[in-house]
Formats: structure tokens, C-alpha cells, sequence
């Protein structure tokens, strides 16, 4: 545990009015873009890079801490309010909280969403401060084997765990690793891919890429259903008090809070799987074990408890191995790795022991803008039914500006628009024919560590394959992803005799 | 915009295929065994693996539709169609947000943020069918704000082209 000076320190750094004021815009705009249909947590926190690439590293941490805690809960708001979830982590249980307030239990509806989600973000808070110096700690002895297990488990899990289609998944992520590749090769400074461009030889741009995938891409898709969308419903009135009767509502169920956290924590740290998958499985497992199976579904609050703890507490988990390793839990951590390269705070254990005040500033952060979602809550809430009233004609067009200047911003060149064009088109035809965007970004983040630390262990056993496992930690993470590719391959062939296809041959 | 599977697999099969011949042209040297080629080369041989998974994935989807009595498989699988959405008044904001964004590229090196980011969003909202008042309104108050956000406070060079001493 760290000493009260670190704590002391750190505390001074979080303190500042600057970054406080920092930590509750964010936090404001977080709360709108995530409760905005068909804007995401993710796409909030794209949007706010450009800003903090100009900011201090504490107050850059936490506005995108702020932004992506507040976005996941408001995604709530249009699930309960308009039935159509304000991020995909709010999904899992928009048919629960819509039909609750069809009950005319809104308030309760919203209310314990609020502060569940609170509490389930206070406990992956928990877990994070626990369990990331330990971790830190254990991860100095690794070497480059080890990291190569690590990254190829992170790529592996975007495959086979957060992902329907494994084979389209994969696909995606050799995309990012191969985008990864544009540049200078690591090992001898040889070009690569970069087709007499003078522009690429730095390789691509990280931040334009996301913002390209990540928002403009969803502008596009956005734009093209506004001709032909139909008006929505009208909105239920909300009046009276938030929070009554949800005391009660989370004294009979603390089983369900905390195992919903756990298991958000777990799927949160888990490398490539974030809020949306936590929140899908923490509610099929709370209706596995639940005494009313049958009301889930029809605005039963149960399964709303479990997945709304899950989701808030997925995000403190993603940051583990964002923290501890340099590996991304979520596409929200793989931005905040790129954040922190460009902020020369390289992510890894060694953080943990030359400027421990600057964790510490972060687990602070958390738990200050965790505690801050209840009151910006309560404010969105009740501004919702006039928020929501923002057309997204007018939305969408203000979006794509932002991206414009933010991706022109990171290279203070056109270049910076051209990046952000080609992956937005990229990553909105890719999405159309179902391929996942996600594992781009994490292939992008990841390529280069990748590749390092695959080269490094190559030429240090020089191409002998078992070296890979001669080490107990490295052979115990390889064997991992062994058996997640093993059992995954003979899960999809079964599944594949199985189905009318296979049986027709 | 969907194409189908096969389609797709087969490009990424010929993508991996030139990645491939491309990566082959790197220069290797001769104390190193693993060079620049290295990792390029494996992400080609997966692209061309799943590309021919993909291709033969969905070719044998399509064969047992068309054994389907229905016989309306390969109608419900066409090879490409566009999205529906594309169809029915889509496109023009698809291609205005596209041509915002070229013009970003294109003009504003020669007349600046301001105007090209004022014309080109009325244009936009004009197609999302906003009233013109609005349009232009709310069109100039965004390229303002992002102006003083950017040039402002953050002293991103945004061109200026044509106004230029104006500002």
C-alpha cells in the first residue's frame, strides 16, 4: 500500500480547481453524449481527446474518467424514458426499465440505475486500488515473453470472447495490427506500407483513426436513417422525487449489487470485453440463478440491478491491465493507453514505482467523479425529457465538426482529416457487412507492443518456439491462449455439424 | 452498403496476397533473420486464411439455400445490395457529410476553416431538411464555437485562407 506522502501528493494533484472544473465538464458532457441515442461512452471519449492532448496528464485523465463513468450511466436515461438505450451498455435491460416506467415507476426505475450504478462503480474502484499494485508488482519481473503472451491473450479474447463472429472479429483485428505495421519498422527502420507517403512514415495516426471509427462512422450511419426515421414517442413525464423507494430496492438486493460488480469488475479487466458484454452477462447470470425467471424482461428491477452495477463496474476493471500491463480492457482504455504514449506516462509497471502519485491522483479521480455521477445524474435526469428534445439533425452535423477539427488538431495538419476519412469509411462498411470495429482499435493500440515484444523474444531464442514457454508465468499465460483458441476451434466445428449447413454436405 | 461474405473474403484474400508480395520487398539484412518482413508476412497469411474461410463459409451457406425448397435463398442473399436506409433519402446526407469532410481536406488549405466550415455545414442541414434560418444559425454558431475552442484556446493553426488579417 502506498505511504500517506504518495496519497498526500496525489491528493494535491487531484485538488487543483482546474482539475476539478476539468473533471465536471467532462463529466457534464459525458452525461449528454451518453444519453444521446447512437452516441457511445467510447465516441464521448474520442471526442474529448483532441481537448486533452493540450491538457496537463492529471487533468487529461480526468476529464475522460469523468466523460466515460457519466456516459455509461446516462445511457440509461433514453432506455427507460424512449426504450432505446443511450449506449450499447445500457441494452442488456432497456426492456426492464422501459416497461417500468410504462408502470408508471420511472423515477424508481432511473433512481435505482443511478445509484446502483454508483455503488457498482465504487466497487470496481475497490478492486482496481487493490488489485493493480499487487498486480504492478508482480508484473516487474516480467519479460518480453511474458508481455507477448499477455498481448496475444488480448487480441485472442477480442476474437473468441467479445465477439459473436469469431471469423469477422478476426479479420478486424488483423486490420488493426496490419494499420499498426504502417511506419518505420521497430527492429531496422525499414518503411513499411507507407507508398511513398512522407506523411505515414510516422505511422498512423492513432487519435484521427479513432475518431474516424469511432464518431464519424457513427455520423454516417446516423445521417442516412434521418430521412426515413420515423418520430419518436412521446416521452413520459417525470415529476417527483428520484430516489424514493430505491433504499429499499437496494437493501433487498445487495446479493445481486454485488455479484453484478464482480462479475463487471472480472469481464471489465478481462482485455478486448468492456461494459456492454458485463452488462449482457451479469444480467443472464442474475436471471440463471434468480427465484422469478419469468418476470425478467417485463420491468422486473432484479436483472436492472445486476446489469447496471456491471456495466459501471466494468469500466473500473478495463483499467487494470491498462494500468499494470499497457493492454487495453475496453476500446475506452485502449484511447486512454494512446492518451498516456502521448503524455510520455508509458503505461506498466514501472509507473507504479517512479511516479506512484500519479496512480494514486488516478484511483482518486475515479472515486471523486464516481461520487459526482450522483448529482450531474440527478441534473440529467430531470433535464432529460428538454435534452432528449435535441434533434439528431442537428446533433449529428455538430459531431462531424468536432471530428473535422479534432483529427486536423492532432497533426495540426490536413493529413490528420485525411486518416480520420479513410477509417471512418472503412469502419462503417466494415460495421454494415458485421464485422466489429472494436478489435481495430485494439489491434492498433496493441500492434506496436506486439511486435516488439514478439521480434525481442524471437531474437533473443533465436526463432526457437519453445522459449515461448520456458518461464513459468509465460508458459501458464501461453497455455491460456492455447486452450482459448483449442476449445474455441472445436466449438465453432461442432456448432458448424450441427447447424442444417454442415448436415447437407 | 452490404457486399456478401464471399466477396469480401475474396479481397481479403487478394489484399493478403499483395501484403504478402509487398512484404516481400522489403529489404532484410543478413545478421538479422527476423526483419521488417516478419510480422507483416503472418498478418498476410492470416488475412489470406480467413479470407478463404469467409469465401468458403459463405459459399456453402449459399448452396444449402439454394437446395432450400423455398427457393427464395439467394434472393434474401444477394451479392451486393445497398442499405435500404441508402435507398429511401439517404444518400444525399451520406454524401454531404463525405463532401464536408473533403471539402475540409481540399479547400481549407485555400480559403480557410471558417467559410468552408460555414457553407458546407448550412448544406448539410439544409439536406437533413432544417428550416433555412435555422440552418444557417446554427451552422454559423458551430463554426464559431469551434473556432474559439480551437484557435482560441487551444491555438490550433486552423487555416485561415481568405480571412486572413480579418481575424
Amino acid at each position: 500500500m502506498a505511504s500517506f506522502d504518495i496519497i498526500l501528493q496525489a491528493l494535491q494533484l487531484v485538488l487543483d480547481p482546474r482539475v476539478l472544473l476539468t473533471a465536471f465538464l467532462a463529466g457534464a458532457f459525458g452525461m449528454f453524449v451518453g444519453a444521446m441515442p447512437g452516441l457511445t461512452a467510447t465516441m464521448a471519449t474520442a471526442l474529448l481527446v483532441p481537448l486533452t492532448f493540450f491538457m496537463d496528464p492529471i487533468p487529461a485523465l480526468a476529464a475522460i474518467v469523468a466523460a466515460s463513468g457519466m456516459a455509461i450511466f446516462a445511457g440509461d436515461i433514453p432506455g427507460a424514458l424512449l426504450r432505446i438505450p443511450g449506449t450499447p451498455a445500457s441494452a442488456a435491460y432497456v426492456e426492464d426499465s422501459y416497461k417500468l416506467t410504462m408502470k408508471g415507476r420511472l423515477n424508481e426505475a432511473l433512481g435505482t440505475n443511478l445509484l446502483v450504478s454508483c455503488i457498482g462503480g465504487l466497487i470496481g474502484i475497490a478492486v482496481l486500488i487493490v488489485a493493480a499494485p499487487l498486480l504492478a508488482e508482480f508484473a516487474l519481473r516480467f519479460t518480453s515473453y511474458e508481455y507477448f503472451w499477455l498481448a496475444t491473450l488480448g487480441l485472442s479474447c477480442a476474437i473468441f470472447v467479445a465477439s459473436s463472429d469469431a471469423l469477422k472479429a478476426g479479420v478486424a483485428l488483423l486490420i488493426g495490427l496490419t494499420l499498426a505495421t504502417v511506419g518505420l519498422d521497430p527492429t531496422t527502420g525499414v518503411p513499411r506500407f507507407t507508398f511513398g507517403q512522407q506523411n505515414l512514415l510516422a505511422g498512423i495516426e492513432f487519435i484521427p483513426a479513432m475518431i474516424g471509427l469511432f464518431a464519424l462512422a457513427e455520423v454516417m450511419r446516423g445521417v442516412i436513417r434521418l430521412n426515413t426515421g420515423t418520430k419518436p414517442a412521446p416521452m413520459p413525464s417525470n415529476t417527483g422525487p428520484l430516489f424514493k423507494g430505491v433504499g429499499g430496492i437496494i437493501r433487498r438486493h445487495p446479493k445481486n449489487i454485488a455479484r453484478g460488480s464482480l462479475m463487471g469488475v472480472l469481464i471489465g479487466a478481462l482485455p478486448g470485453a468492456g461494459a456492454d458484454i458485463a452488462a449482457w452477462m451479469a444480467y443472464a447470470v442474475s436471471k440463471r440463478f434468480s427465484k422469478t425467471p419469468r418476470k425478467y424482461g417485463t420491468g422486473h428491477v432484479e436483472g436492472l440491478v445486476d446489469a447496471s452495477a456491471a456495466n459501471n463496474a466494468a469500466i473500473g476493471g478495463s483499467w487494470i491491465p491498462a494500468l499494470v500491463f499497457g493492454i487495453p480492457g475496453d476500446s475506452v482504455t485502449a484511447i486512454v493507453i494512446g492518451v498516456l504514449y502521448m503524455k510520455g506516462m508509458n503505461p506498466g509497471p514501472m509507473v507504479f514505482i517512479q511516479n506512484p502519485q500519479l496512480i494514486y491522483a488516478v484511483f482518486l479521480i475515479f472515486i471523486l467523479t464516481t461520487l459526482m455521477m450522483v448529482p450531474l445524474g440527478w441534473a440529467a435526469v430531470k433535464a432529460a425529457k428538454q435534452v432528449l428534445l435535441v434533434p439528431s439533425r442537428v446533433l449529428l452535423p455538430i459531431v462531424m465538426s468536432l471530428c473535422i477539427v479534432g483529427a486536423f488538431a492532432m497533426t495540426n495538419s490536413v493529413f490528420g482529416i485525411v486518416i480520420m476519412l479513410a477509417i471512418g469509411i472503412l469502419g462503417w462498411l466494415l460495421e454494415e457487412n458485421g464485422f466489429p470495429v472494436a478489435p481495430i482499435i485494439l489491434g492498433l493500440v496493441l500492434g506496436p507492443m506486439f511486435e516488439r515484444m514478439f521480434m525481442t523474444s524471437m531474437i533473443k531464442s533465436d526463432g526457437n518456439l519453445l522459449a515461448f514457454f520456458e518461464r513459468p508465468i509465460a508458459a501458464g499465460l501461453g497455455v491460456c491462449v492455447l486452450l482459448i483458441w483449442v476449445f474455441s476451434i472445436i466449438g465453432a466445428l461442432r456448432q458448424r455439424r450441427a447447424t442444417p449447413v454442415g448436415a447437407s454436405e | 452498403m452490404k457486399i456478401t461474405d464471399a466477396l469480401l473474403g475474396g479481397f481479403f484474400l487478394l489484399l493478403g496476397a499483395l501484403m504478402l508480395w509487398q512484404a516481400s520487398l522489403f529489404p532484410t539484412f543478413a545478421s538479422q533473420p527476423y526483419g521488417a518482413a516478419f510480422l507483416p508476412s503472418i498478418l498476410a497469411s492470416g488475412f489470406i486464411l480467413a479470407g478463404a474461410l469467409l469465401l468458403v463459409r459463405d459459399l456453402r451457406l449459399r448452396r444449402a439455400l439454394a437446395k432450400g425448397d423455398t427457393g427464395q435463398g439467394d434472393d434474401s442473399n444477394p451479392f451486393f445490395a445497398w442499405n435500404t436506409d441508402l435507398k429511401h433519402g439517404g444518400a444525399p446526407a451520406l454524401l454531404a457529410v463525405l463532401g464536408n469532410v473533403l471539402a475540409h481536406i481540399f479547400l481549407t488549405p485555400i480559403i480557410g476553416f471558417l467559410p468552408v466550415s460555414i457553407v458546407g455545414l448550412t448544406l448539410l442541414f439544409l439536406i437533413l431538411r432544417l428550416r433555412p434560418w435555422v440552418a444557417i444559425a446554427i451552422a454559423i454558431a458551430t463554426s464559431l464555437v469551434c473556432w474559439w475552442l480551437f484557435v482560441g484556446l487551444l491555438r490550433v493553426p486552423l487555416p485561415r485562407g481568405i480571412l486572413d488579417g480579418v481575424l
